[in-house]
């Protein structure tokens, strides 16, 4: 454990020397604070001067900065993790006393124990507090944090290089789109969009609350088998 | 003690196996030179050995221990300085250092004494982007021993170095085999093979061919010959005579007595002569 805290350590340096980690770290802080002022001056405003109410629509989009928070975090690792295979220091880090496993626990771990933390925060600042118990929080959170490290392996599993990855990040916001979609139709077809793992916690917080332990469950083995998927894959490039 | 029997290993997506059932064997206190081509199957033994490839068949035990068993732990007594410096580039040769080390238990160099020996530690501060080749190189080798190894795995270890880096690199190899480490070098270099090693085996074609000590071969494929360049009547001749009784050979006598001499050399074969000789092939 000590030797990750060590690992710990030295990406907090990384990050601090490159500005687009720099900024991808910064990014769910300016996230939360959008949701959490920005969002309720635009609402007072609207319905000031339009009477038209928004607040469904910003809940909604909470729900997307709040998606985008554990994606941002993979992505910082992903990035980390790219770098360091290019360098040709996981081959190292694999025959010193950390292993392969220990750095690949941290690289997973981390961006997930980050997610949480701020995923729980968000929810309760936000006001989903209202739609949802203590308890289905911390699952919802739970399950939308595993999209950091579904991030960092879809990086490590489909990138070359650091700058492929810049570029398949920015087509990894494809899973956002099913969820705008579900929102604004109506319809057994929309269950075509369930190949998106957001679609399932979308439905599992905005559907009707006897369903919500279904789609729960559906979003964990969903996770889980994209993960385990993207891990193989992964593996088998790093041999 | 490093034990290699009937290793085989073949890469997922190649049909021809990259190791064909190499054994040997590694004594404690000993540079063993792993020399061959590129291609050959170095630095895919060295991979097994330091259990990065795993899945390889018959047996490779470091201490005792088979590779394919060795716990996290084990680490503590192996240093690998690879062929390519794998180093954090936005890091300082300090800060590298210290990533490095903390994963170690052990008892460890002091950090200055190592910069200092290899010349860096002037630039300790600098990213290790900032590093010529030649910087990275004598980085990635004191990173390697920073825990005090016991056995050392060293892959090209003067690969980018100018020639007094390189003399002062070599000496550091030596010295530490002579305080009790255990090295492993693949290298083409067949200089260094012959200043470092205590035994050497070729490689080719993922076989070894031959294994012996440097000087062991260079008796057996040498021919026992001296060169001799002299000038006569304005002119560079040259001649070659038998060592075995040369000190009677009065032609010899007569030229070294009555000619001004410009070189005499013995022709010992030098251990890429012997390469050639014994696989066929050129080493570069």
């Amino acid at each position: 454990m000590t030797r990750d805290l060590y690992l710990i350590k030295g990406d907090l340096k990384i990050i601090g020397r490159d500005p687009m980690l720099i900024l991808s770290f910064v990014a769910p802080f300016l996230l939360l604070i959008i949701a959490l002022f920005l969002f309720p001056i635009v609402s007072q405003l609207s319905i000031k001067y339009f009477s038209l109410p928004l607040d469904s629509y910003f809940l909604l989009g909470s729900f997307f900065f709040f998606s985008l928070i554990p994606m941002l975090f993979g992505m910082i690792y992903g990035f980390i993790l790219l770098d360091e295979r290019d360098e040709g220091i996981i081959s190292y880090l694999s025959i010193t006393p950390l292993g392969k496993s220990g750095y690949l626990r941290t690289r997973m771990i981390i961006p997930v124990l980050a997610s949480l933390v701020f995923g729980v925060a968000f929810l309760i600042l936000t006001g989903f507090s209202s739609l949802l118990n203590w308890f289905e929080i911390i699952v919802i959170t739970l399950i939308v944090a595993t999209e950091a490290p579904l991030m960092l392996l879809f990086l490590a599993a489909f990138a070359g290089n650091k700058v492929e990855g810049i570029a398949l990040s920015k087509s990894f916001g494809i899973v956002l789109l099913p969820v705008l979609i579900d929102y604004f139709t109506q319809g057994n077809w929309r269950w075509i969009l369930s190949f998106s793992p957001l679609w399932w916690i979308e439905r599992a917080i905005f559907s009707l609350q006897e369903y919500r332990w279904l789609y729960l469950a559906g979003a964990t083995v969903f996770h889980g088998f994209i993960i385990w998927l993207l891990f193989s894959r992964f593996e088998r490039k790093m041999q | 003690m490093i034990r290699v029997e009937n290793l085989l290993y073949s890469y997922a997506n190649q049909g021809v196996p990259a190791l064909k059932n190499i054994s040997f064997k590694v004594n404690d206190q000993e540079i063993f030179g792993f020399l061959g081509p590129s291609g050959a199957g170095k630095s895919t033994t060295q991979k097994v050995m330091t259990g990065i490839l795993k899945n390889y068949q018959g047996s490779v035990t470091l201490k005792g221990r088979e590779v394919n068993n060795f716990n996290k732990q084990f680490y503590e007594n192996i240093g690998v300085a690879f062929e390519f410096p794998n180093l954090y580039l936005k890091f300082t040769a300090l800060e590298n250092l210290a990533l490095f080390a903390s994963f170690y238990t052990c008892e460890k160099y002091d950090f200055q004494e190592l910069l200092s020996r290899v010349g860096l530690w002037e630039d300790r501060n600098l990213p290790v982007e900032a590093f010529s080749k030649g910087m990275r190189m004598r980085l990635n080798f004191i990173r390697a021993i920073l825990h005090k190894p016991k056995l050392l795995f060293l892959d090209e270890p003067t690969s980018g170095l100018d020639p007094s880096n390189s003399r002062m690199l070599k000496d550091f190899i030596l010295e530490l085999r002579d305080n009790g480490t255990t090295i492993f070098l693949t290298t083409h270099n067949m200089t260094d093979a012959d200043e470092l090693c205590d035994r050497v085996a070729f490689m080719i074609d993922g076989q070894l061919p031959v294994i012996d000590s440097p000087e062991k071969l260079k008796l057996q494929h040498g021919r026992k010959t001296l060169k001799i360049r002299y000038k006569a009547d304005m002119q560079l001749e040259t001649k070659e005579f038998s060592l075995h009784g040369l000190g009677s050979n009065n032609e010899f006598l007569q030229l070294i007595n009555h000619n001004e001499i410009e070189t005499i050399h013995t022709q010992e074969a030098t251990l890429e002569d012997i390469f050639l000789a014994v696989t066929g092939k050129q080493l570069s």
